[in-house]
């Protein structure tokens, strides 16, 4: 009978934060008309997330928010906040952010003697509800009211009443909890899990001396999400930035298209070139040609007036511009007709979520048909293994999401055969890999080149012989009577075998 | 210091049995225990929301004490506390 009801009791709504990347592994947001518990350690950025929260909601949905804070004061935050370019105080002259300022009054004594009620916080809360017509609340933080409020029974049953009174009136609503470690107990009182159907948990951790921030959603009762832990970084002026790595964005609709290497020999090795929206692996020793043809592959889309970006974190602008005028490329008309952009960065820079934000920024901007890093390995230095996992990850999948064709560069260790680090994590995730070999013959070094993998097309299998000189790169023919140059031990035939 | 008169503001929730047992307390704390011309003032956070958010009240009751001396504050039962009057810095008259 009442089905329908009983219907939109059980199906909860998703209400979009507008935090970057967050409602994306929230599949749609934080559950509507519900109150979600953040839980985190100190300085895991819980209070940020909180005041993100209104401050999205204002920017992007003009929908009104209350902030409690039982910790620092009204006026330290609006302080605090103004770094992430959020003026609260006009926020609050516009009617859009209310302040319930339930921080610890330094010059008031209170003692507490008996029973008691929230009935003060839910008169203020009810009357912005009323007044400002708000629809977000945030709540920092739990363990702060625990301090304020010692009697624990008292205060456990009148958080219930709060919770309770906010799903009443509908209200969308974070409550952020101090935890002691970063696994373990969700939060420190063991009240606030019950306070609240849906946890998140924000971490800062040590991963190989960098320190890492990721979010996991827990559980969102009745209602779906993105499991695991994802990475995220605090952005000057802009606030929290999570970054999806969902495997789903990775099965991109494939294109049949083809684009050129910027090599016609490559092209044929490769079956007619790479796939529209493919991503190509360059995997050799130092020197062996990789930023030389990441610079060719970008080279032939600027010919066929393509817009192409670069990412180097291995050499300077000047560095670069230089190289390249060796090999007959010139770079300075390139950029001067707007078709070709380099970015240089020095991989050390910043951490790398840092990188990933900034780079999903510049493909977003600049539009790119083609794009190279040159190279991951220089990233990978600098990270956890972890992180530089969900980094390729996401990086991909930004490329893949504009059907841009990508380039990747990846150097091994050694000068002879050897796989990378960087290549097992990346091998999977690229459609197409070519490999750069020394390979030395009769006391003379060389240059061998093979396609080693090219998803969805025949390719040639041989090691092919290549020269770089002042116009670029040259391949020649497959190197006869060598074999196991791939692995690094090449071994030489004196005649031909008979089969 | 004894015969000062003190003045009081009591924080309430509505008209519920918690509220009229603390202005009751109250009330006969009043008329026993403090200096003639001692006075309290209810205020009903539900019906005045801005000023217990001025005052930044969470709980209620709350009992305030304005003047003599610094401000204090008692949250909770009265009724159930012998030690009230210490508790907000006062001496019985």
């Amino acid at each position: 009978m009442n089905s329908d009801s009983e219907h939109s009791a059980t199906t909860i709504k998703k209400l979009p934060t507008g935090i970057p990347g967050f409602d994306h592994i929230a599949s749609g947001g934080l559950p509507k008309g519900r109150t979600t518990l953040v839980s985190g350690t100190a300085g895991s950025a819980k209070t940020v997330m909180a005041a993100q929260f209104l401050a999205e909601g204002i920017l992007q949905f003009d929908e009104a928010g209350i902030f409690i804070t039982f910790e620092e004061s009204a006026s330290d935050l609006r302080r605090n906040f103004k770094s992430f370019g959020w003026d609260i105080e006009g926020w609050e002259k516009a009617g859009k952010w209310t302040f319930v300022d339930a921080s610890p009054d330094p010059d008031m004594d209170t003692i507490v003697v008996g029973e008691y009620d929230l009935g003060g916080l839910m008169a203020q809360v009810g009357h912005a509800i009323e007044s400002a017509g708000a629809t977000r609340l945030s709540m920092d933080s739990l363990g702060a009211v625990f301090n304020q409020f010692t009697e624990s029974a008292n205060i456990r049953r009148e958080m219930f009443r709060v919770a309770a009174y906010l799903k009443s009136r509908g209200i969308t609503a974070l409550l952020t909890a101090e935890r002691v470690h970063e696994y373990g107990d969700i939060a420190r009182y063991g009240v606030e899990e019950f306070v609240a159907d849906n946890v998140i948990i924000l971490r800062n951790v040590l991963d190989g001396e960098k320190r890492r921030r990721t979010m996991e959603i827990l559980k969102f009762r009745g209602t779906g999400h993105q499991k695991g832990e994802y990475p995220f970084t605090i952005v000057d002026g802009e606030g929290l930035a999570f970054m999806p790595l969902s495997a789903m964005e990775l099965t991109q609709p494939s294109s049949d298209k083809r684009v050129s290497s910027g090599s016609s020999d490559l092209d044929e090795m490769c079956g007619g070139g790479f796939f529209r929206d493919s991503i190509t692996l360059i995997s050799g020793a130092t020197g062996t040609g990789k930023t030389l043809m990441a610079t060719e592959f970008l080279a032939g889309g600027v010919d066929r007036g393509e817009r192409c970006l670069l990412f180097a974190f291995e050499e300077s602008q000047d560095q670069f511009t230089r190289n390249a005028r060796g090999w007959g490329i010139d770079v300075d008309a390139m950029e001067a007709k707007g078709l070709l952009k380099v970015v240089c960065s020095y991989p050390e820079r910043t951490g790398i979520e840092d990188h990933l934000l900034e780079m999903r920024r510049l493909l977003l901007e600049f539009r790119p048909d083609r794009v190279a890093v040159d190279s991951l390995s220089a990233l990978e230095r600098v990270s956890p293994t972890k992180a530089f996992r969900q980094f390729v990850i996401s990086l991909t999948s930004a490329i893949k999401e504009q059907g841009t064709a990508g380039m990747y560069t990846a150097a091994t260790p050694d000068l002879f055969g050897g796989s990378s680090v960087t290549e097992s994590h990346v091998s999977t995730i690229t459609d197409s890999i070519i490999l750069l070999r020394y390979v030395e013959t009769e006391g003379e070094m060389h240059r061998g080149i093979t396609v080693l993998k090219m998803r969805g097309s025949p390719h040639d299998k041989s090691v092919r012989e290549f020269v770089i000189d002042g116009d670029g790169m040259h391949i020649g023919q497959p190197f006869e009577n060598v074999v196991g140059i791939i692995s690094g031990q090449p071994q030489y035939r004196v005649e031909p075998q008979r089969d | 210091m004894t015969d000062e008169i003190v003045e009081l503001v009591l924080y309430v929730t509505g008209d519920s049995g918690r509220a009229r047992r603390a202005i009751d307390s109250l009330q006969s704390l009043c008329d026993r225990q403090l200096p003639a011309g001692s006075h309290f003032r209810v205020v009903d956070v539900v019906a005045e929301p801005e000023l217990a958010r001025k005052a930044r009240i969470l709980a209620t009751p709350t009992l305030q004490k304005l003047s003599p001396g610094p401000p204090r504050r008692i949250v909770g039962d009265i009724a159930s506390m012998d030690g009230v009057l210490s508790a907000l810095d006062l001496e019985p008259k």
